[in-house]
């Protein structure tokens, strides 16, 4: 059995479920429509039941239905790079998991607090703070280059988009 | 019927200085865009998307044609240099180009690289020309549930083909007509799962997404990995002589023919042309043992497939509005925000703009052979950026670019979201094209679904009474049940045996 695809597809399924059940509360039919707008989100989560639904047999049953071209290069000696790389044209890399997903977390709550602070602060004071922590947190750990980083990267993204482009950036609202 | 003083029109357009500036900065950024990992066409493109609003549409699009282009030679450039292609399509240059920049020849190799990429990105524009027009023609007998067809078309080929597996690339197709039914419902007004948000009534702009599944993804997988610094070695700067060049030639044209034919197929990308044509050169080749270990025609070969993929993946966005990849999802978009709508009208409303494409695109072939040629030994290093650095300014670009579409800080939160979804989808190996594509084409698929329906009075046998819509729609179908199929039988014929 393949755990992963069994549990993504019994979520995905659920998500199909729980649109179709809220796709309700949209009216069912109007003067111009006799389909109205629930119509075609609930097409759509129907399928999605349906392709997860398949997602689970195929799981339990431990087989994977690839696409295609997954599977067409025909050049000796790269075969299965060609599969590898075909899916990674559209479909990208998987990431390893392992000690960089503290790294990962870290990251993210960085610019979830980013996106917190920045109407607060303003564009430059919250984006210095943010792009310090966050080349702090991708690896250099050297004090001055961290700074340094994080006023190159802030000024140049300030003097491209808000002088270059002309762009309104968030201002401060605490001070 | 050819339109000769739009043609005359679009040229004298293209080769205006602003056009041409454009183009050069198109490609430069699609070079280093192409050079630094992970960064592909469809992330660089929809990076720059929103600082080009206020361009003129032909500049614009050029632009971006550029940089998908230059995008497609930067990934041969760091395959040949460092073993590592920095965009997938060229990963099949890893095999000839790396061992014989380990020769000491990686001018060579750059030089062949950037030849045979321009030779066959120029051919491929021609190809474009010539079926565009016919196809858009043919498609001006199109009607409501004709389009609804070719919609599902694209869709079916691109989650049945770029995907490991399919289920998962038909939920994650599904996934992208559900974020499209977010907003205002499009035949009666009202609102459709906007939670009460203002912001939710216009929907979810694609670009925010593109943007979130795409950049801020690969951002987080590149967080995760860790690491500080590409290793790179040292380079002689001694091109390809003209002999050389010239033995070449008939590699090239074999593999820009595959490359173009390869692109119009909607699913299939640059890496697939590339490892075709390498497969094909090989076996044309009077000197096959040559082949991984440095040879000429294995380093040409995919350059120049992988690169005319982008004049066949035209060939069905322009005359049916059906993108067939990731970054041509993104240039279809960026054309409907500019308030075009492409699929055969356009070749009729706007031809100035089409021939300008056309001629645009080949102008990018030879603005690549320049800029390649001169600045490839130096544009290689920025891959001395150290990661952390480089990590961090794609984050502050996205961000940027999700404040520059909407000025709203509610998109920015946005982004954070589709890219910590796209994190997810990878992880998973859930595709993230289909979805894109889903997003871009759903609008489409729904309004003429339900258009014919409601012309049809409710009687779905609509679709299959049209042949047009019949035939597309059956295409669709066996496209999709084509892997499964091919997997039944494979188990019963290995269980058997």
């Amino acid at each position: 059995m393949n755990r992963t695809n069994v549990i993504a597809g019994v979520i995905c399924f659920c998500i199909g479920a729980l649109v179709y059940w809220y796709a309700g509360s949209v009216p069912a039919f109007t003067a111009t429509d006799n389909l109205g707008g629930r119509f075609f989100p609930r097409l759509v989560a129907s399928m999605l039941m349906l392709a997860s639904a398949g997602l689970i047999i195929t799981g339990l049953m431990n087989i994977e239905i690839s696409g295609g071209t997954a599977r067409k290069s025909s050049a000796p000696g790269a075969q299965s790079m060609a599969g590898e790389e075909a899916a990674r044209d559209e479909q990208p890399r998987t990431p390893r998991i392992g000690a960089g997903e503290a790294r990962l977390i870290g990251f993210i709550l960085v610019m979830v607090i980013y996106t917190l602070i920045l109407p607060l602060l303003g564009y430059i004071p919250a984006s210095l703070l943010t792009f310090a922590a966050l080349i702090w947190i991708a690896g250099e750990h050297r004090p001055t280059r961290v700074g340094l980083g994080s006023l190159f990267i802030t000024g140049l993204l300030y003097l491209l988009f808000a002088v270059i482009f002309n762009m309104n950036l968030p201002e401060a609202s605490l001070f | 019927m050819i339109d000769y003083a739009s043609i005359g029109e679009a040229f004298l357009n293209v080769m205006t200085p602003y056009t041409l500036f454009f183009l050069f900065l198109g490609v430069l950024i699609g070079i280093v865009a192409g050079i630094l990992p992970g960064i592909n066409g469809a992330i660089g493109i929809s990076l720059i998307l929103p600082f080009t609003f206020g361009m003129e549409p032909a500049a614009a699009l050029i632009m971006m044609l550029g940089l998908w282009g230059g995008q497609n030679f930067g990934g041969g450039v760091t395959a040949a240099l460092i073993h590592a292609p920095g965009a997938a399509s060229g990963a099949a240059t890893l095999f000839d180009g790396y061992p014989l920049a380990q020769k000491g020849q990686a001018g060579k190799a750059l030089g062949i690289i950037c030849i045979a990429s321009s030779i066959g990105w120029f051919l491929s524009t021609i190809l474009l020309a010539l079926i565009a027009l016919p196809l858009a023609a043919f498609a001006l007998r199109f009607s409501a549930p004709e389009y609804f067809a070719v919609g599902i078309f694209g869709l079916s080929m691109v989650a049945s083909l770029a995907t490991k597996n399919i289920f998962k690339g038909a939920i994650a197709t599904l996934f992208g007509l559900l974020i499209v039914t977010i907003g205002t419902d499009p035949f009666s007004g009202l609102p459709r799962f906007t939670f009460g948000r203002y912001e939710l009534m216009d929907g979810i702009n694609f670009l925010i997404v593109m943007i979130g599944v795409f950049a801020l993804a690969e951002v987080l997988v590149q967080v995760q990995r860790g690491g500080v610094q590409e290793k790179m070695v040292s380079f002689s700067r001694e091109l390809p002589s003209w002999p050389e060049i010239r033995a070449l030639l008939p590699v090239i044209l074999r593999s820009s023919g595959i490359g173009m034919l390869v692109g119009t197929a909607p699913g299939a990308g640059g890496s697939i042309a590339a490892f075709i044509a390498y497969s094909e050169a090989k076996r044309f080749s009077r000197k096959p043992e040559e082949f991984g270990h440095g040879s000429h025609e294995g380093v040409a070969a995919p350059e120049a497939a992988n690169n005319a993929t982008e004049g066949g993946a035209m060939v069905p966005l322009l005359a049916l509005g059906v993108p067939g990849s990731g970054a041509a999802a993104v240039i279809l978009a960026a054309m409907v925000l500019y308030g075009l709508r492409p699929g055969p009208q356009i070749f009729v409303q706007q031809p100035v703009l089409v021939y300008s494409l056309f001629f645009g695109l080949a102008m990018g072939a030879v603005v690549l052979l320049i800029l390649g040629l001169l600045l490839t030994p130096y544009l290689a290093m920025v891959m001395r950026i150290p990661r952390p650095y480089l990590i961090t300014g794609i984050a502050g670009v996205a961000f940027m670019a999700a404040m520059a579409i909407t000025g709203l800080l509610f998109d920015v939160r946005l982004v954070l979201l589709f890219g910590v979804i796209g994190y997810i989808m990878r992880r998973y190996e859930f595709p993230a094209a289909p979805m894109i594509l889903a997003l871009v084409l759903g609008f489409m698929i729904e309004t003429n679904l339900r258009r014919s329906l409601i012309l049809s009075d409710g009687d779905w046998s609509i679709f299959f009474t049209r042949p047009i819509a019949a035939t597309i729609l059956g295409l669709a179908i066996l496209s999709f049940l084509f892997p499964i199929l091919r997997t039944l039988l494979s188990r019963r014929s290995s269980l058997k045996g």
